[in-house]
């Protein structure tokens, strides 16, 4: 074996109080391609912005190329080392050409001539075996198309080690052969690849060895003959079981229900169908890009679905706007709370508030401070939220606190239906578990809840049924008392 | 022909306006194609049309300069200051000073808005009180007057009867054009422009962009205030009040879109050159002055509504690139 080209040692990583990695070590050697695997989470994508420099590692942890220690890795030290990424959200510029967006980064002087890197760029494409009229702005390209672009800058930039996060999740099958062809010829020339999918088949195809993450722990790393897909796949999930199962009784009550029926939104899913029983707790589960999101986006009316129905307690509802959602009691937890969610500079109460401000006005439809004070109180106690004062801005509470007071705000609303996107990303286990017995707790009510989560061991615990979507298609709906961490996943992965 | 119309859609819209406008100028007022009259709309917006080329590449960056009138008149004054001191004898330096305290002031804002990461309109909107406050403070409100020597007027001399100040925008256009397309510099600052995160992870530093272009605008600004100097013989404290609108209005007409990244020096051109037509236009027609106000207000809506629909499409365009779900804690 030749000296790795990249060591990582005691590789750790925090925000804030949540650490997403946890002393990762591996190695890699040039004219490898080696498999990054694990679930959505598992660290995989901090991993890559720590070798790229984007981001920094915690004290106590050690990058080796060549056999070099590197002090600090920026962006600039890595790509000057010939470290290429092809981000999984590409990172492009959409408003430059396409030579300009192959040549960006690697320029060496600093007048540029237009034609010499036009002629260069077209040459990377060609050696790629695609036809892109480098003029042309890279906005004005098909996703599958900036895919290709961003693979030619990789190579562009004549990368000695060159990551690919999820690099075939666009492209077509013939511009899959195509990557493969490419990236069997770098590796013949020495270059190394860290190849980050979820596609199983294909890092069986592509791979020579493989790294298994879990929850920012290395688990595994070993040639590709000493694993097979069950193998890869336990590795992947295997975890112990963390949560106490919150499980439904007396599931179906009454027999009303809340239906989504066949709804479609092009490219992200399509034909969804499922019925949200009395008191049950209904999961939908999938990868990254699966399309749940987008699908409960469409539901609360922030996307427009271009065909389906709703139906709640069997009355038909439309839901053109996210007003027309809260009215019919269609509530929506978004899975990005700091973006999505959370009113930045704004108080714990008006934070808590401000989905149902009828609510807490007075006769004359002025807003009353008492009639807050007393809804916010009573949150604060119900769900024990932590807090130095209701006065206090929303971004001084830790983030498990803050996901609570936007579960406050939800209630506030009198939810009917209440959706939740994962609802315990960057929250502490204890109030994860908190977060799972008020769900619960809200179905016994009568509330009907979908939870959307990537994380296979809240799915098993807390709902009672799961979708599994893949690709934006519906891959299998199953009940979760028969079901296990690796079914779910084979189903997430192959179908 | 054809990719000229596809690429330059705006600016080819512009010329029809201009045209356009022209004409029906030209059928009420048949002296405004007078060689004289346009060399004068030249030459009367050639100072604005220097500053807007700054104007632009600042918001290129996704930032904005609202203070730069303020500057104007602190590079008047200072400028002015010492032609008066000197007797006028050595121009050249006159503008050297002008622009590298154009520079100065430009750099302020720059470093505010990058290491203090204040919001550029709230940071020049500050400096704009603070740049003119300290001017009138020092100056006591007082006028430079009765500026000689070779300073006096140069800006006014003509070659082939343009005035050297049409000269200069004419230059600044040129040198724009190759520090935007045709430097690493400039090319960095329409990455970062484009897409800031996409910019750090190719090892550019968006803030040296924006610093970069408060300080190129600050030096045309500088330029443009020594000229000015130049061509009138004295200077103000309340020199260049209301530029900034101008200098925006000119750069959104000509196509730069607030977002970032996009920006078009033609455009820019031909939208200064927009505005002085009407100008000039209305008053060759003896339109009341009124008037004069209402139409740049209705133009610069136009293009600002044009350009909100351009910004909304390129994100729309730029949500279809991104196909990820947004969770960063699931972009694993």
């Amino acid at each position: 074996m030749s000296t790795p080209l990249l060591e990582l040692k005691n590789i750790s990583k925090s925000y804030s109080s949540v650490r997403v990695l946890n002393n990762i070590n591996f190695s890699v050697v040039p004219g490898e391609v080696r498999a990054l695997v694990g679930e959505n989470g598992a660290g995989k994508s901090t991993t890559v912005k720590i070798i790229a420099g984007v981001e920094q590692p915690d004290s106590g942890g050690e990058i080796y190329y060549n056999g070099e220690l590197i002090h600090k890795m920026t962006v600039k030290h890595s790509l000057e080392l010939g470290v290429s990424v092809i981000y999984q959200d590409l990172s492009l510029f959409p408003n430059l050409s396409v030579a300009e967006n192959i040549v960006k980064g690697s320029e060496k002087k600093f007048f540029v001539g237009l034609n010499t890197y036009k002629k260069q760029a077209s040459a990377v494409l060609e050696s790629l075996g695609v036809d892109i009229d480098t003029s042309l702005l890279l906005s004005e390209l098909s996703i599958g198309k900036q895919q290709l672009v961003a693979i030619a800058r990789a190579m562009y930039s004549e990368a000695k080690l060159i990551i690919m996060d999820e690099p075939t999740s666009t492209l077509s099958s013939t511009e899959v052969e195509l990557l493969f062809d490419v990236i069997a010829r770098l590796k013949e020339s020495g270059v190394c690849i860290i190849y980050i999918s979820h596609k199983l088949d294909e890092i069986f195809t592509v791979a020579d060895s493989i790294t298994v993450l879990r929850d920012g722990e290395h688990i595994e790393t070993g040639a590709i003959d000493t694993f097979d897909q069950e193998k890869l796949i336990k590795l992947m999930v295997g975890r112990e079981l963390r949560f106490v199962p919150f499980h439904g009784t007396d599931i179906g009550g009454s027999g009303t229900t809340f239906s989504v029926n066949n709804f479609t939104l092009e490219p992200y899913f399509r034909n969804i169908s499922f019925d949200v029983r009395e008191r049950e707790v209904f999961g939908i589960t999938g990868l990254v890009g699966a399309g749940r999101s987008e699908l409960a986006q469409s539901i609360f009316g922030i996307r427009k679905a271009s065909s389906g129905e709703i139906f709640l307690g069997g009355e038909k509802i439309s839901i053109s706007h996210t007003n027309d959602a809260i009215q019919a009691g269609v509530c929506y937890l978004p899975e990005d709370r700091r973006t999505q969610g959370l009113l930045m500079g704004q108080t714990v109460t008006r934070n808590t508030t401000s989905a149902n401000l009828r609510g807490v006005s007075n006769k004359a439809s002025l807003i009353s401070g008492q009639k807050e004070k007393k809804v916010v109180e009573e949150y604060i106690e119900r769900l024990a939220i932590k807090l130095p004062s209701i006065e206090s801005h929303i971004e001084r509470l830790s983030g498990g606190n803050q996901q609570k007071v936007l579960i406050s705000r939800w209630l506030n609303a009198g939810p009917r239906v209440l959706i939740v996107d994962e609802p315990t990303t960057g929250v502490d286990v204890g109030t994860k578990q908190e977060i799972h017995r008020l769900l619960r707790e809200l179905a016994n009510n009568g509330v009907f809840i979908v939870l959307i989560s990537s994380d296979l061991l809240e799915v098993l615990a807390v709902s009672d049924r799961v979708l599994v979507m893949r690709n934006g298609n519906a891959a299998d709906l199953v009940e979760t008392k028969s079901a296990s961490q690796e079914s779910i996943m084979e189903k997430s992965l192959l179908g | 022909m054809t990719k000229l119309i596809k690429y330059k859609k705006r600016e080819m819209i512009l010329v029809l306006v201009l045209l356009l406008a022209s004409f029906i100028i030209y059928s009420i007022s048949p002296q405004f194609v007078s060689s004289v009259n346009i060399i004068n709309v030249f030459n009367n917006n050639a100072l604005l049309g220097i500053m807007s080329l700054g104007m632009m590449m600042v918001i290129v960056t996704g930032n904005i300069d609202v203070s730069v009138g303020a500057s104007f008149a602190v590079c008047n004054m200072v400028v002015a200051a010492y032609a008066n001191n000197t007797g006028g004898k050595n121009p050249f330096v006159a503008v050297l000073i002008g622009m590298l305290v154009g520079a100065a002031l430009g750099a302020v804002n720059g470093i505010f808005v990058t290491l203090l990461r204040i919001p550029a309109i709230v940071v020049t909107l500050g400096t704009m009180n603070i740049f003119r406050g300290i001017l009138y403070f020092i100056t006591e409100g007082r006028w430079i007057e009765g500026l000689t020597g070779p300073f006096l007027g140069f800006a006014n001399r003509r070659v082939l009867n343009i005035p050297f100040a049409v000269y200069m925008w004419i230059a600044v256009i040129v040198i724009t054009y190759i520090l935007l397309y045709r430097t690493r510099l400039g090319r960095n600052v329409l990455a970062s422009g484009g897409n800031k995160e996409a910019a750090r992870r190719a090892g550019i530093e968006p803030n040296a962009s924006t610093l970069t272009a408060f300080i190129y605008l600050g030096i045309l600004t500088g330029l443009a205030a020594s000229l000015s100097a130049s061509k009138l013989g004295i200077a103000q404290p309340s020199n260049g009040l209301g530029y900034e609108m101008t200098l925006i209005a000119a750069a959104v007409i000509g196509g730069t879109l607030f977002s970032g990244g996009t920006a078009s020096i033609f455009g820019t051109f031909l939208g200064m050159l927009l505005l002085g037509i009407i100008d000039n236009g209305l008053v060759l027609a003896r339109v009341p002055l009124y008037w004069q106000d209402l139409v740049t207000g209705l133009i610069i809506i136009l293009a600002v509504a044009s350009s909100a629909f351009q910004s909304f499409s390129k994100v729309r365009s730029r949500r279809k690139t991104i196909k990820i779900e947004g969770d960063p804690a699931c972009q694993d």
